[in-house]
């Protein structure tokens, strides 16, 4: 369900942001100024993407261990619809981590069942389009708004060799064996985003860095933050 | 309000602005004064009576008006300006790019959390 959710919210994105860039470059055309400005800039990044691990890959929630902040790097292309507002499309990531899963097997024990756990390895890449309000024109720095929805792809990888455990009762040890797990699965998830940043140009004015603060909504509550620099050019 | 207050504020107002004209008139001439002394090439910052401003070089004087390159990030044509607009002129510095105060900041912020946190595992073993 929320896989097809999150399909549909990177549908609408994708094509709004087409539709709009399909637009702006027929516009454009038409309504030549006497300053051209750049219409499009590009950008890469790297981030600090601070996220619960049970929020972006459905697996447990161990509380106190579940919050990570990795290093993520990202790319983002940009076509200006006026002097101020731009249409964008973000990717970023491969993002990886690995948590684990509390699992039960058969074992004979009070209950009937032993608790062990299972590796989880993480891969994110998450495709961002966004639509971004930039203040002031033709300047050498533009703080800027931004939103969108990030549609992150996430793959889990379940893996655990076969072996056996024990488990130390007053008596005696307890030994039982625990199956081989090696699964895979794609978990697409959606979250509307909002940042904050700005465009600080060098110079020669098409070179730039682009530093944004971000914050992601994970289940009515803000659930991600990133901190971003990017290094870009106007084309 | 009475007609005779009426009439007090609209007299005011009439003495009132032609002192104020002459002020402007005589602030108009010293502005003139000052951009005659303006070197070519100089790097200066206008303020307009309507409230804008800009940094800008100083290309020359021209009649009662000046042309003034504005410092933009895309090249823009030359602005003539009548002295009369200039609310005042100053001269400015081209400083650091915002690019280079932001990745200046940046490194600031690294070295200081990395002092701090060399600091720390120190005093701590």
């Amino acid at each position: 369900m929320a896989g097809i959710t999150a399909r549909r919210w990177l549908c609408r994105g994708l094509v709004t942001v087409g539709a709009t860039l399909l637009a702006t470059t027929a516009s454009a055309q038409a309504g030549e100024t006497v300053v051209r400005m750049p219409a499009w800039d590009a950008s890469g990044n790297l981030a600090i993407h601070f996220f619960r691990a049970s929020d972006l890959d459905g697996g447990d929630d161990h509380y106190y261990y579940d919050s990570e902040a990795l290093a993520q790097p990202g790319a983002q292309v940009g076509r200006y619809v006026t002097s101020h507002l731009k249409v964008e499309l973000g990717v970023r990531g491969p993002m990886q981590y690995t948590s684990y899963d509390t699992i039960h097997v058969p074992a004979p024990l009070p209950g009937g069942f032993a608790e062990t756990w299972v590796d989880r390895r993480v891969r994110v890449v998450s495709f961002a389009p966004a639509i971004t309000w930039q203040f002031f024109e033709n300047t050498f720095m533009h703080p800027y708004v931004s939103a969108g929805v990030a549609v992150d792809l996430v793959d889990v990888h379940r893996f655990r060799e076969a072996g056996t455990e024990s488990y130390p009762l007053s008596r005696a040890t307890v030994r039982y064996d625990v199956p081989g797990i090696d699964t895979r699965e794609t978990v697409v998830k959606a979250r509307p985003f909002f940042a904050v940043g700005s465009k600080s140009y060098f110079g020669n004015g098409r070179w730039f860095v682009r530093p944004e603060a971000e914050i992601g909504v994970v289940k009515s509550r803000i659930g991600t933050g990133s901190l971003r620099l990017g290094v870009g050019v106007d084309f | 309000m009475t007609i005779r207050t009426v009439l007090c504020l609209t007299l005011m107002a009439l003495l009132a602005a032609p002192v104020h004209a002459q002020d402007r008139a005589a602030e108009t001439k010293a502005w003139q004064s000052l951009a005659a002394t303006l070197q070519p090439g100089t790097f200066i910052e206008i303020r307009m009576r309507d409230g804008t401003h800009f940094k800008g070089t100083f290309v020359q004087r021209r009649g009662d008006g000046m042309v003034v390159k504005p410092r933009t990030r895309v090249a823009v044509p030359a602005r003539e300006i009548a002295i009369a607009d200039v609310e005042s002129i100053a001269p400015a510095r081209q400083g650091m790019s915002p690019a280079k105060k932001v990745l200046l900041g940046l490194g600031v912020g690294v070295g200081t959390m990395a002092l701090i946190g060399a600091l720390a595992v120190a005093y701590a073993y």
